[in-house]
């Protein structure tokens, strides 16, 4: 539903029409990574290190070899040397030579799973066959996996060249700390003891994975004139092929990257595990090659979203108004410095006026995969331990949580977590849409609880390139660098429809390789239908400036004397009104002019605004077995505008039912060796349709002033309350915080019990 | 004579704590480089990982010239998925 019953100013912007991948989806003929052939085409399989640490000192390939069928087998001995390098791909920069290393082991394993050699041959058979032949010598070294065991006096360090960033001086040793960072404003600690109550805890997350229902694969081909091409699912094809081309050293344009259908991403197909490996077995066996993860190979190999400790101290006054907030953390990042980090620290500070406030995180490496994002990346952990704590603040008040919130609430003009001040963002807007909703107004069922918790996330702009042309009969192709993971396709033909005042099915959307258009940014952070779509909307405009031009000059009037109207150039020249010429019209005459009409439009998209939401939740805690059933929930999200609505609403179910996920079941368990013991969906227990209730739906629209249609991004806020707005309601039932995550059942029977 | 004001973690990595300038520079560019002469490595930082935001808006091309009043603020990226 929609918070706001106002007209729609809009022909197509806001209606929701049948989405154009749908038929290709729904009857199996969409390609998706593990579908794509080509011809000669070799199966590859990766061999990976069963020790969550050790040193390689050698590796024996020659009985893999030898066996039939087998063209190529391949170590990081086959892969250029590489430097540290900052690779600036996305939002932020990581080092491409940790990247590189990730793909294959180099000198040590760093991870159980960490791949260290990697074969292709006729058959997928023969292929993992071989990775049979091949003998690694490992030297076994102690692992570490929490963040205890990871920063304790004695770990073994996973990086000798490691030394905390963020420090001054620079640390004399190594360490398993990657870095530290701290925003703060005001004085902290003075404010905190100046509060009339107080709320503090310790809270836990574990490590949690996307769980994208598509492994990532790929097929390769390396031939030997030096220019390569890559079909894969990816979140961003730009930065496979510039991340590839590095780190094989190969000049970026050499390399081509065709974007496949992707099966679900959510921040964790941002970078690269097997592309360079396939490039390199291409090339030593002359043909193509096609990689694709087993789904045990997806869970160790893959980056979850690291796990986290929390410890924060929050105060208020007694009319509650929030005044201190103190928090350190600890991000479990896995086996390569992580970049969560800020996102933890600007999730604290970034939904309500707090004004001395002190957060201070610590990046900590350790021995399983190295980790990525999750929609927004460092968000839930940060949001659990905060919005856990205002909950508590309330109870200590007797004061009502969604009041608690509205008073303390940011709105626009106020700083942002950066300084800024805060644009046309729409929180206070998504709490009083809370507050009038149908759930808030239910009273809680007997024997059931409640939770509620609130969300910022910044969003993000970015470069992107598109292209719009017009054929000679009117029809639109718009195309852009983007891949599509949440319906891109169908809100940028509804913006260039919109634009054009043409109808939506005259519009259609393709996904350019990466020869075929300039440089887009991956789609994450919420960026695509802002930033991308910011660009289709500009190219729709000179489309129109172009047609204008081409009609005034067939009308035989002057320029001034046309007017864009419903998809037609029409003249308003004295005593002509009433004539006008449609596209085809002219773009059909294209000898006539300086060429076809078409537009291409490069820009780096500014003017983003944060996302802001608020989600309730019920639940009914089962006193005997600890078993947490949430019986409804509503997720309420300030959207700017929504293009498409049920995409929209998509995104907020998705990320209520991600998150409530990661509160309630999810987590990544080790065995006492540090190999991951739930690497499957049967262990990995993800909620499922029939394990949630409908997902309600709110959609708050405080449009953004810097969008052409008010967009704001949208689909990385909607993980960020589920946390705590589960944690709440649960704790609320138990009778005590629940500061653990996953609460599962026999968590709360635990706490149930007085343990 | 551009006011430049530097978050965290620029300001204690680069200016010893320093968290606010005066720095004259016609454009972004200039101001960067400016900076990267008083405390070499800035440039790349703030290239990797550093937004830089004039008069309260982030900035999508830094070489639009700043007016001699300008404030910037140099504030880390963050990362989306």
């Amino acid at each position: 539903m929609n918070a706001q019953s106002g007209h729609n100013a809009y022909r197509v912007v806001g209606t929701r029409p049948v989405r154009p991948d749908g038929i290709d989806k729904v009857t199996g003929k969409a390609l998706y990574g593990p579908d794509q052939i080509a011809p000669n085409m070799l199966h590859g399989a990766v061999l990976r290190s069963p020790h969550a640490h050790a040193r390689i000192r050698g590796i024996d390939t020659s009985r893999a070899e030898a066996l039939p069928g087998v063209k190529a087998v391949i170590t990081a001995r086959d892969f250029p040397g590489q430097e540290s390098v900052t690779f600036k791909g996305g939002e932020t920069s990581g080092d491409r030579r940790d990247i590189a290393h990730n793909c294959m082991a180099l000198h040590k394993v760093l991870y159980a799973g960490h791949a260290v050699a990697a074969v292709a041959a006729t058959s997928e058979a023969i292929a993992r066959e071989a990775l049979a032949l091949i003998v690694v010598d490992l030297e076994v070294l102690p692992h570490v996996i929490s963040v205890a065991e990871a920063i304790a006096p004695g770990a073994p360090v996973l990086h000798d060249d490691m030394f905390t960033e963020g420090l001054e001086p620079k640390p004399a040793q190594a360490s398993n700390v990657s870095a530290t960072f701290t925003m703060a404003k005001g004085d902290a600690a003075a404010a905190m003891a100046r509060a009339a109550v107080v709320a503090e805890g310790r809270y836990v997350t574990q490590p949690v994975h996307q769980g994208y229902i598509e492994p990532q694969a790929c097929v390769a081909s390396w031939n030997s004139d030096g220019q390569g091409q890559i079909w894969c699912s990816s979140q961003g094809h730009f930065d496979v092929r510039n991340l590839t081309a590095g780190i094989l050293n190969l000049p970026i344009s050499s390399l081509r990257v065709t974007p496949l259908e992707i099966g679900g991403g959510f921040g964790g197909k941002t970078t690269v595990y097997l592309e360079p490996v396939a490039m390199v077995l291409s090339r030593k066996a002359g043909r193509p090659v096609r990689l694709a993860m087993r789904r045990e190979e997806v869970f160790a190999a893959t980056g979850p979203a690291p796990g986290s400790v929390f410890e924060v101290r929050i105060g208020a006054d007694a009319d509650g108004r929030l005044v201190a907030l103190e928090m350190e953390f600890w991000n479990q990042s896995g086996a390569y410095p992580g970049n969560t980090l800020h996102g933890g620290c600007a999730t604290a500070l970034g939904a309500y006026n707090i004004a001395d406030a002190r957060a201070t995180g610590w990046d900590v490496v350790s021995n399983f995969a190295d980790t990525h994002a999750y929609r927004a990346p460092g968000a839930p952990q940060s949001a659990f331990a905060v919005e856990s704590c205002i909950d508590e603040i309330a109870l200590k008040l007797g004061m009502d949580p969604l009041e608690l919130r509205l008073k303390n609430a940011v709105k626009p003009g106020d700083p942002s977590p950066s300084r800024l001040p805060h644009g046309a963002i729409g929180y206070i807007e998504c709490l009083e849409a809370a507050k009038a909703s149908p759930h808030w107004n239910t009273p809680v069922a007997e024997g059931e609880s409640r939770g509620i918790a609130g969300a910022f996330w910044g969003n993000y702009g970015g470069p992107s390139t598109v292209a719009v042309s017009v054929a000679s009969d009117g029809s639109v192709a718009v195309t852009t660098g983007s891949p599509d993971i949440g319906g891109s396709r169908a809100s940028m033909a509804i913006m260039a429809a919109e634009t054009l005042q043409v109808p939506y099915e005259s519009v259609r959307v393709a996904i350019a390789d990466t020869a075929s258009l300039g440089y887009s940014m991956v789609t994450g952070g919420s960026r695509t239908t802002f930033a991308t779509g910011k660009a289709v909307v500009d190219a729709c405009g000179q489309i129109i400036d172009s047609l204008l031009a081409r009609g005034a000059q067939l009308l035989g009037v002057e320029p001034g004397e046309v007017a864009w109207r419903d998809g037609a150039v029409h003249c308003m020249a004295a005593g002509r009104e009433g004539e006008k010429l449609d596209m085809a019209a002219i773009a059909g005459r294209v000898h006539q002019f300086s060429g076809p009409v078409s537009a291409e439009v490069q820009l780096n998209a500014q003017g983003y605004l944060p996302g802001f939401g608020v989600h309730i939740c019920d639940v009914a805690v089962d006193k005997e077995t600890g078993f947490t059933r949430v019986t409804r929930y509503t997720a309420i999200q300030d959207v700017g505008r929504a293009i498409h609505p049920d995409y929209v609403e998509g995104q907020l179910q998705g990320g209520a039912a991600q998150g409530i996920g990661w509160a309630l079941n999810e987590g990544y368990v080790f065995d006492g060796a540090g190999r991951v013991d739930n690497a499957g969906f049967l262990d990995y227990r993800m909620p499922v349709c029939s394990d949630l209730p409908m997902i309600e739906t709110i959609m708050v629209e405080v449009p953004n002033p810097a969008h052409p249609y008010g967009v704001k991004g949208v689909g990385e806020t909607s993980i960020v309350p589920p946390l705590a707005a589960v944690g709440n309601a649960v704790s609320r039932a138990v009778g005590k915080r629940m500061r653990d995550l996953p609460m599962a059942p026999e968590v709360v029977h635990r706490a149930l019990a007085g343990a | 004579m551009a006011r430049v004001v530097l978050t965290a973690p620029f300001d204690a990595r680069f200016f010893g704590g320093v968290g606010e300038l005066e720095i004259p520079a016609s454009d972004l560019f200039a101001l960067v480089r400016a900076l990267d002469l008083r405390a070499p490595g800035f440039a790349l930082a703030v290239e990797e990982g550093g937004l830089l935001a004039v008069d309260g808006e982030a900035a999508a091309d830094w070489s639009v010239a700043l007016r001699d009043d300008a404030e910037v603020l140099v504030v880390p990226r963050i990362a989306g998925g």
